[in-house]
């Protein structure tokens, strides 16, 4: 029983911390409107879905091998939606490069 | 005048181009209170810039308005504040001092020769360098921004990814 308090007060703090970072991402993506800004945003929210799955295994509406199934796919959506991000972040700048030649800061350190 | 209006005004006097969202969260007021208080004070001039509604108060024309919500983005202030000390700088020594990815630089950058605060030349080894178009107007701008802590953690945010990101 003291468990399950435990594990609703790191769900609890888990679900609200996320929801910030999720929703400095968000206002991040509006700002910047960018392939990259959209997966690190989605890998942020996979974040809050874990918190989510939780909950739902807590009050006994998900089973413990589903409970795992779940949580470890949203591990593998997260890991691959920052390496599509990391992957996006060059290719952007290669074409941005490209289309805007007369902004790139050339000189010699380029 | 009621107190809650002579606060409102207050802070906009104090804080001039303070958003919507951060006189409601300053003040400790209802959303519909402070948009009451703000359509009664006539004098307070209001203007959407860069996806958010600021408020000022008079004295200000369109571009030191605009040149103000920029510069309560703290690493368009952090730019800024650099080349009032320096000068003229190329623009990859301005990232590298001011401590910033490239991309990061480069954004702000779009908004601050917009805002025609910033200028871009071409130096003899072909590379862009920084200067302040009207450093004295800009820096006593530069005093009165302030940045919300919201603001704040946005702007680092993005510093962060951006430097996350770069290679």
């Amino acid at each position: 029983m003291a468990n399950e308090w435990v594990l609703a007060v790191v769900l609890a703090l888990g679900g609200l911390g996320s929801a910030g970072v999720v929703g400095l991402a968000l206002v991040a993506l509006l700002q910047r409107r960018s392939w990259s800004y959209l997966l690190v945003t989605l890998a942020l929210v996979t974040l809050g879905a874990r918190a989510v799955v939780g909950t739902f295994s807590l009050m006994g509406m998900l089973s413990i091998p589903t409970h795992h199934t779940a949580e470890h796919l949203l591990d593998v959506l997260m890991a691959g939606l920052v390496i599509a991000a990391v992957y996006t972040a060059r290719t952007a700048r290669q074409s941005a490069a490209e289309s805007e030649a007369e902004r790139s800061y050339g000189g010699d350190d380029d | 005048m009621t107190d809650t209006r002579e606060r409102v005004a207050e802070r906009v006097r104090a804080d001039p181009g303070v958003h919507f969202n951060e006189l409601v969260r300053a003040l400790d007021l209802a959303p519909g209170q402070v948009q009451y208080h703000l359509r009664r004070l006539e004098w307070v001039v209001e203007a959407d810039l860069y996806g958010q509604t600021h408020y000022y108060p008079p004295g200000y024309d369109a571009g030191e308005r605009r040149a103000l919500a920029l510069l309560r983005r703290e690493t368009a202030a952090d730019v800024i504040a650099l080349l009032l000390e320096v000068g003229s700088l190329p623009a990859t020594e301005v990232a590298d001092r001011v401590g910033i990815a490239r991309s990061t630089l480069s954004w702000h950058l779009d908004r601050l020769t917009g805002a025609g605060l910033v200028a871009e030349e071409r130096d003899a080894r072909n590379r862009v360098v920084l200067s302040l178009v009207d450093p004295e107007g800009t820096a006593r701008l530069l005093q009165r921004a302030e940045p919300s802590t919201p603001g704040r953690l946005v702007d680092r945010f993005t510093r962060l990814v951006d430097s996350l990101l770069a290679e």
